[in-house]
């Protein structure tokens, strides 16, 4: 059987730096500690877990869940992000959604996806020299119908199966969500942040009792989180592969001019 | 940054796969500054909607119904974006 080594999420984005340098910075270091600690697991599979940003899917084809499954992903390069490939791991990724629907929830398997900033910030910071076999795992929540947390926490609960009962003995498997936390964009209401309920959730999601957070509905965290909210799907499949987990808060920054509340988290394992 | 569920399903004829299509066609975003009728021709974006389209803000576009993630690509493209830009390469460059 394989194994769950580590768990992180973080925020996928970054912005202008321009008069927030120190919030930027730290912002910056927080990501970067997450990139430390995941290496220093020597994982053989890094797993992805975040939403595109209707890149490599279509408003009127939902697809919740799906995986990549090239050997080789080019990177879609929004943002300026580099293009240069990073190594996927298609036998992990064709693996976890047969296995997802061998237990009835749908995974699509995709060729030819070329992850956007939700996938390449986070990968970028964790795995500066793109040596680690990664399976993209989208938590789509730009999509109508998005993935309920009851769901997202099925899905995870599955890719922790699917590690510990179909993996090779031995296989080391590290988790990084991305996505979130509060904002709202391409709406009136941009700019705005909600810091409370970003630390309730970080809070909640490192307390031992993620599986809390099942008890949200989409509207609710439309409402207190924003339309960009709503990736915090990915952090709680991420939660949902590491139940019991307690886990720590790593940064946060409310940063309006990023029109995001900006978190981080590990979990111990 | 996700999406709330009534947008998508009442955005104006043709403006959802005209973005989807510079998604994939970058060669052809261009047009969105230089030659938009072009586009709106192409797609069969309603007459009345054009103008916001050309010139209007992220709001206006917004109560059109479209897909906010597609109004985010659609202001880039056209030189309008709310967001400022920045190198990727002044994190990028430290990790």
């Amino acid at each position: 059987m394989g194994q769950i080594v580590g768990a992180f999420a973080t925020s996928h984005v970054l912005g202008a730096p321009d008069g927030v340098e120190d919030q930027a910075e730290r912002v910056f270091q927080g990501m970067r500690e997450i990139g430390m600690r995941l290496r220093a697991l020597r994982p053989d599979v890094l797993v992805v877990l975040t939403s595109d940003h209707l890149n490599n899917f279509r408003v009127d084809r939902p697809a919740p869940f799906a995986v990549a499954t090239d050997a080789s992903l080019k990177p879609y390069g929004d943002m300026g992000l580099p293009t240069d490939p990073i190594p996927g791991a298609p036998e992990f990724a064709l693996g976890l959604a047969a296995f997802c629907a061998e237990q009835g929830l749908r995974v699509d398997a995709l060729e030819g996806v070329r992850p956007d900033h939700g996938v390449m910030i986070p990968h970028g910071v964790a795995d500066p020299q793109r040596s680690i076999p990664t399976a993209v795992f989208y938590v789509n929540s730009v999509l109508d119908p998005s993935p309920s947390p009851e769901v997202c926490w099925t899905a995870g609960a599955l890719l922790k199966r699917f590690v510990e009962q179909r993996r090779p003995e031995g296989e080391r498997v590290a988790l990084l969500a991305g996505g979130g936390l509060s904002h709202w964009l391409a709406v009136p209401e941009e700019g705005r942040v909600n810091e409370p309920w970003d630390r309730w959730f970080m809070d909640t999601l490192v307390s031992g009792h993620a599986e809390e957070l099942t008890r949200l509905t989409n509207a609710e965290i439309l409402e207190a989180a924003g339309n960009g909210g709503l990736e915090v799907a990915a952090w709680i499949a991420m939660a949902g592969a590491v139940p019991t987990a307690r886990g720590e808060v790593l940064y946060y920054e409310s940063l309006p001019s990023w029109a995001s509340g900006m978190g981080g988290v590990a979990m111990r394992i | 940054m996700a999406v709330p569920k009534a947008p998508a399903l009442k955005a104006p004829a043709g403006v959802h796969a005209m973005i989807h299509h510079l998604i994939q066609a970058p060669e052809d975003r261009r047009l969105v500054k230089e030659d938009d009728e072009a586009l709106f021709e192409r797609f069969g974006v309603p007459a009345e909607v054009r103008p916001v389209l050309h010139a209007g803000g992220r709001d206006d576009i917004h109560a059109l119904g479209v897909h906010p993630n597609l109004i985010m690509k659609w202001l880039i493209w056209s030189g309008r974006s709310t967001i400022k830009g920045f190198p990727i390469s002044y994190y990028f460059d430290r990790r």
